[in-house]
């Protein structure tokens, strides 16, 4: 392994209501890490849901040991971004990967972030739905074309030299991501926009591997007008004030 | 820090290259505003480069105010110092066609976008796949899952 590239791992996976996906994403993990010989972890923040997350997280604890799931659960719903910083603190690798816990990010994506990652010595590796064999499965063409509108607007207003700023499945270094998560405010899409245009402000390099985004598979999606409002308004703050 | 390259157009970001800017006000804006700030001169990272450089909608206005003084001299000249009568009858409208340009180049860019937006329907059968055999797999070792 390269001097600097990953030698641990630490997935952070916020969940809220996610009973029915979080033992299948574990899994996935676990068979990829293992086939790939990285050595990882993954901890989970549940966010009190109320539909026993917490309590198939506690089985998947006893399946696959302690030093491998690391549950570190919180009272109530306060969000992603604390989330992030609250797994954190009890992450014991060099390289964190944050990704969603509904499906839609699949594992085996991980280690070409992490080939990506010692390619060029990346401080954040991106995964991206808009380059190369990157793309989604389940929108329709409105979505579509409201979420390549939307980028498009964001390259010509920001250029912020990544193709995918809305996008969650990214490897960050860790001290990178610490780092960022000390200036971040915004919330939803706009938070993991921002996280990007910091990371140029800061100097970091951004590598970027094309994912396939499969939209949930159990549970709702949601993309409404308010989501939309809330990216404009986010994309404006950004556009002012980066 | 750790990480003394270059942050933006390094040899190791060929994201950069990636960025398919406008022909258009938009170019201008974007390679003068890029220039002003001196982006490219490799601010120590870390070394909070944010204080000095310009937010987007500064270079913006920078960009948008330079060239439009530019027009705006040559168009509006007086009788005297105008351009000939030709580049004067080109130069006028000149605003209105480079926006009408950047339009087009934006309809058209999010079109072939739209169109070339992959359908990732083998992911999609994959995972299924792997849900069923991870399910299986899960059963065996004692967990319970819900009835889905």
């Amino acid at each position: 392994m390269a001097a600097r590239g990953p030698g641990r791992v630490s997935v952070l996976l916020p969940t809220y209501n996610e009973r029915d996906n979080l033992p299948l994403v574990v899994w996935l993990l676990v068979r990829t890490f293992r086939h790939s010989g990285i050595d990882f972890e993954i901890i989970i923040i549940d966010d009190g849901s109320p539909d026993g997350t917490k309590e198939v997280a506690q089985q998947l604890e006893k399946i696959y040991g302690s030093d491998k799931i690391l549950l570190r659960p919180r009272a109530r719903k306060l969000g992603l971004g604390t989330a992030y910083i609250h797994g954190m603190k009890y992450a014991t690798g060099n390289f964190i990967v944050i990704m969603d816990a509904d499906l839609s990010h699949h594992p085996k994506f991980i280690p070409e972030f992490i080939r990506k990652q010692q390619e060029g010595n990346f401080d954040i590796v991106s995964g991206t739905r808009y380059k190369g064999n990157g793309g989604v499965y389940g929108w329709d063409l409105k979505r579509k074309l409201i979420s390549r509108g939307a980028n498009f607007l964001t390259q010509v207003l920001l250029r912020p030299g990544a193709s995918d700023l809305t996008g969650s499945f990214r490897l960050y270094r860790k001290e990178v991501l610490e780092k960022l998560m000390e200036k971040c405010v915004s919330k939803g899409y706009v938070f993991q926009m921002e996280m990007i245009v910091r990371a140029r402000q800061l100097g970091f390099t951004v590598g970027e591997v094309p994912i396939s985004f499969v939209d949930r598979v159990y549970g709702e999606s949601k993309l409404g007008g308010n989501e939309i409002v809330s990216f404009l308004k986010g994309l404006l703050t950004l556009f002012a004030t980066t | 820090m750790p990480h003394p390259a270059p942050p933006a157009g390094g040899a190791r970001c060929r994201l950069s290259s990636e960025l398919q800017l406008p022909s258009s006000p938009a170019r201008g804006a974007a390679v003068t505003a890029h220039l002003g700030t001196g982006r490219g001169a490799a601010p120590a990272p870390g070394a909070a480069p944010s204080q000095a450089a310009m937010t987007k909608l500064a270079q913006w206005l920078c960009a948008l105010a330079l060239l439009g003084s530019a027009w705006a001299a040559l168009a509006l000249a007086p009788p005297g110092l105008q351009p000939p009568a030709p580049l004067r009858r080109a130069l006028l409208p000149l605003p209105v066609y480079l926006l009408v340009a950047f339009g087009c180049y934006s309809l058209a860019t999010v079109g072939y976008r739209l169109a070339t937006f992959n359908d990732c329907e083998e992911a999609a059968a994959e995972l299924q796949e792997h849900i069923r055999a991870a399910r299986a797999d899960l059963r065996r070792r004692g967990l319970r899952l819900g009835d889905q």
